[in-house]
Formats: structure tokens, sequence, C-alpha cells
């Protein structure tokens, strides 16, 4: 089974990334768990928010039933990940990304639209990892470098190579 | 009146407002204790509709029959050992799916069973619309909206439960089709139920999947390495344990219900809980929040409180004045010495 978890072993799920779930394993306590809940291979789970002590998050999965989930426990699940921020995309490689949404101010947000980032718009990205980070909005002739602060408020997924 | 006897046995999943309905129903006559050999709480309650004494039993909430958590035990063994004459299911009108696994697993059982859907006022709130009837028609069961918070829906509910109760019906459950390695299985395991001495009120097929989730359980030894055998099998043509195999089935058919029974997108979250969880949920000012809510309570009870403290003192003071003489008297000298 393909693990896409970024390499940082202390990157931990932002609110808005996105994981399918793969496969559930055989002796997984907390996969049993779920399965009995309807929530099997297959079923999308999106993070909506971190508790106030981070270990547990608030997920969505499926038809938007709520569900909350311990960090461990959404490690162990076999979920690839299709919605990450820009800051952890290193893993998928240079290609096109579309970005699903914008987190952080209002101020971040007004000055990346500005720059042709919005949601939906697609992005090519020659080296991912790589700090700053040049990216270009397609249908766009200029090329936008951001920091890895300003990276991580940006939600991606991937498109192709 | 109330000379006949009848247990009816409430299920859902956690969180769907069994504990309320339970008290709205029951109101003070309810009893506590625990399920046999385990620290799970039982909770039944008394109450009479026409001629029946009915005894409401409270199960623990749990997600499905197949014995992951304890409660899921506790509800299993209930059901296989000592089945109540009828099942009063419920559902959460906001989110059927999740629910209508366990509902489907109770249905196949066959007993007489209700399906309550509760929150119908959030529902409405929402703008979700339900087709009741075509739930019915489906599960093969009576279901009635409620609201076990404002009271709505549960003279229904009851009306409906004494229909059931004097005419009990038998659920007839859909069939919910499974990749045929399970469905034969299913079939080959029930028909040797039938044969073998056992539980005759729960159907067959319904005792076989459960014979498959633990085969340990088998009547006989014979049943036990069948079983054995049949779940080896299932686990290697689907490749996946067969509790996630069963509950793949269940909840595909569980979809498919939810997606012909509610009209209107996905349910949102409400607004104003949603605007509320922001603030309250919030990273990092939620903590904080919530030690002034707190600090809020704590000031407000020992404000109030240290005033009523003191009239109330008094008031013990008095009352003592009268009572002393009578704890004098030799009678209650030598309670008071006993050992409890
Ligand atoms: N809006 C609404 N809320 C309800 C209703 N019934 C229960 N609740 C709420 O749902 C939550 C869970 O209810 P509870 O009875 O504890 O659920 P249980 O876990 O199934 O026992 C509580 O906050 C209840 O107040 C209802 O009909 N409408
Ligand atoms: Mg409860």
């Amino acid at each position: 089974m393909m693990n896409n978890r970024p390499n940082d072993p202390y990157w931990r799920p932002v609110p808005g990334s996105e994981c399918l779930i793969a496969d559930l394993g055989d002796e997984n306590p907390t996969a049993q768990r779920l399965a009995q809940m309807g929530i099997l291979p297959g079923t999308r789970l999106r993070v909506v928010r971190l508790a106030p002590l981070g270990d547990t998050l608030e997920v969505e999965a499926g038809q938007g039933e709520l569900l909350a989930l311990r960090q461990e426990e959404l490690d162990a699940l076999a979920c690839e990940y299709l919605v990450l921020p820009l800051s952890q995309v290193e893993k998928w490689g240079p290609g096109s990304y579309r970005v699903k949404v914008l987190s952080g101010g209002h101020s971040f947000r007004a000055r990346m639209e500005g720059n042709g980032l919005v949601a939906g718009r697609v992005l090519k990205v020659e080296r991912p990892g790589q700090w700053p980070l040049a990216v270009n909005p397609e249908g766009s002739s200029r090329s936008l470098s951001l920091g890895r602060g300003e990276a991580k408020k940006v939600l991606v997924e991937w498109v192709g190579g | 009146m109330g000379d006949r006897q009848v247990t009816v046995a409430l299920s859902a999943i956690p969180n769907t407002g069994k504990t309320t309905l339970f008290n709205r129903i029951t109101g003070a006559s309810q009893s506590t204790g625990n399920w046999p050999g385990v620290s799970v709480e039982r909770k039944s309650g008394r109450f009479t509709l026409g001629e029946y004494q009915v005894e409401l039993v409270d199960l623990p909430g749990a997600y499905a029959l197949s014995p992951v958590t304890e409660e899921e035990r506790v509800v299993r063994h209930y059901f296989m050992d000592d089945p109540p004459d009828l099942v009063l299911n419920i559902l959460d009108a906001r989110n059927l799916y999740r629910g209508l696994g366990l509902t489907l697993q109770m249905a196949m059982s066959g007993l007489p069973m209700l399906v309550a859907i509760n929150m119908m006022d959030e529902a409405r709130t929402q703008g979700l619309v339900l087709d009741l009837d075509a739930l019915s028609d489906h599960l093969g069961v009576p279901v009635v909206g409620i609201s076990a918070r404002t009271g709505e829906g549960i003279p229904e509910l009851q009306e409906a439960l004494y229909g059931l109760i004097r005419h009990p019906e038998a659920a007839r459950p859909p069939h919910v089709s499974c990749p045929p390695v399970l469905e034969e299985a299913v079939k080959d395991l029930a028909r040797r139920l039938e044969t073998s001495a056992g539980v005759r009120h729960l159907r067959s097929d319904f005792l076989a999947f459960r014979l498959l989730e633990t085969p340990s359980d088998a009547p006989e030894e014979a049943l036990k390495k069948r079983a054995d055998v049949w779940r080896g099998k299932i686990e290697t043509a689907l490749r996946m344990p067969l509790p996630v195999a069963c509950a793949r089935c269940r909840f595909n058919a569980a979809r498919g219900l939810m997606l012909e029974a509610t009209h209107q997108d996905p349910p949102a979250p409400d607004a104003r809980s949603e605007v509320l969880d922001r603030i309250f949920l919030h990273h990092w000012l939620g903590l904080p929040l919530f030690v002034v809510v707190m600090a809020l309570l704590f000031q407000t009870i020992y404000g109030l409180g240290m005033p009523l403290q003191d009239q109330f003192a008094r008031g013990f003071d008095t009352g003592a004045h009268g009572v002393n003489p009578i704890l004098k008297c030799p009678l209650f000298s030598q309670a008071e010495m006993s050992p409890w």
C-alpha cells in the first residue's frame, strides 16, 4: 500500500486536509470500529478542526457525518492523502496542483487572490520541497514565490505530472 | 390492568437520543444495575400500555452486533441468549446512514420491531424531508417520526408500539446483498442451524451471520469447524476481514435506503451551532474560554449559594431543637450504636 503521508514525522494534518481510506488493515481496532460505523474503504475523510489540545481531530466522513479521531488512529488507517498543504507535497513531485482552499486571514487570502491564486485554479509546481517555492498559476505568465509559512496555508490536490 | 408482561429493548447507536426517549416514556419508574459480568450499566424502566405492563430495557449504545466493543458484546449476548419480545430501534433523522447498519442487523433477527426516527425537530430546521413510508416499506417494519426532546410524535409512537404488541408481526427485513461467497456461506450455515437445536424465534440467516463472526459460539463442534472453514474462504476470496466484508454489504444497503428516504442535499451542520463551535472549539481560544465559563459557573454557585446556605443553617438549627428530645429516648440511642 502506498503511504503518501508527508515525510516530516512531526507533520500533523491541518483543517482542510483530505484522505481516502484505502485499506482498513486486518488487526487494526480503529479500522474495525470505523467499519462498524459504515466508514469503509473508499470513504473520503476531511479534517474539519483540531481540538484545543491538538491530539484529537474532528473529521468529516463521506456524507457529512462528523466524528472525532485521535492522531494515532488516523495515522494507523491506511488513508491516502488527497489534499495537503502546498508545504507538504514533496512526495507527490513536480506537476500540476489544484488549489482547494486558502486558509489564513483575510489579508493573506486577498494577497494570494490578487496573484491569481484562487480556489479551483491549477498551479504548476516544478520543484516542490524547495524554498522559496516557485508556483505558476495556469493562464498567468507570472511566477509566484511562496515562503514555507505561506505554502502551509494553501491546500491543494494533485492533478497530474 | 397491566397484568400482561412484555419486554421491549431500546436499541440505537450512541447519541441518537436513546436516554432522552427512555426518560420520556418511563418517567420516574426506572432501575439501574449492571449487565452480568461487565461494568456496563443496565437500565430498565416500566410503563403501562393499555392492558400491558411494558418493561423497557435501555441497551448500551452499540454500532453493531459484531463483538468489537464491550457494549456490542453485551447487546449481542442479550439478543442471542435472552431476546426481548420486541425491539424499539431509534435512528437519527439527520444521519440515517450511520444508524441503519444496526437497524438492518436487528431487522434481520426477525423479532417484531418498530423504528422511531428521532430528532425530527432538528431535521426540519435543516430542511430535510424524510420519506418514512419508503423506509417502512424497505425495512419491513413500522416507522414513526418523533422528537424525544420536544415530545412530538410520542403518542403516535406509543400507539404503534401498542399495535405491534397486540399483533406482533415478525420483521420482514430486506435482503441485504453480499458477495456470492458470503451469501453461500450464510445459506449453508443457516440450513445447518435450522436442523440443529437452538433459539427458535431468531431467523436462521441472522444466526448464521453471528456464527461466522464468532465460530467459537457454535452450539456443536461440527458447526464450529464449518463456520471456521467458511470464514477462511471468505477472507481469502474477498481479501478483507469478515466483519469488514459484512459491514460493507450492510452499509451498501444503508446508503441506498438513506438516499431514497432523505431528500435535500447532504445534511449540513446547522449554522448556529457551527458558529458556536468555531468559537468554543477554537484551536487556542477554546481552553481559555472553557476556564472562563467554569469560573463564572463557580462564582454563580457560591455567590448565590452562600446566602441560601446561611438561611438553611438557621432552619436546621431551629429544627434540631425540636428533634433533640426524641433522639435522646433510649430506643434511638441504641439504634445509633447498631452496626448499620
Ligand atoms: N434536537 C433534538 N435533540 C435531541 C433529541 N433527542 C435527544 N436529543 C439530544 O441528543 C443528545 C444525545 O441524547 P441522548 O439521549 O443522551 O442519546 P443516547 O446516547 O442515545 O442515550 C442530547 O444532547 C439530547 O438532548 C430530539 O428529539 N431533538
Ligand atoms: Mg445514553
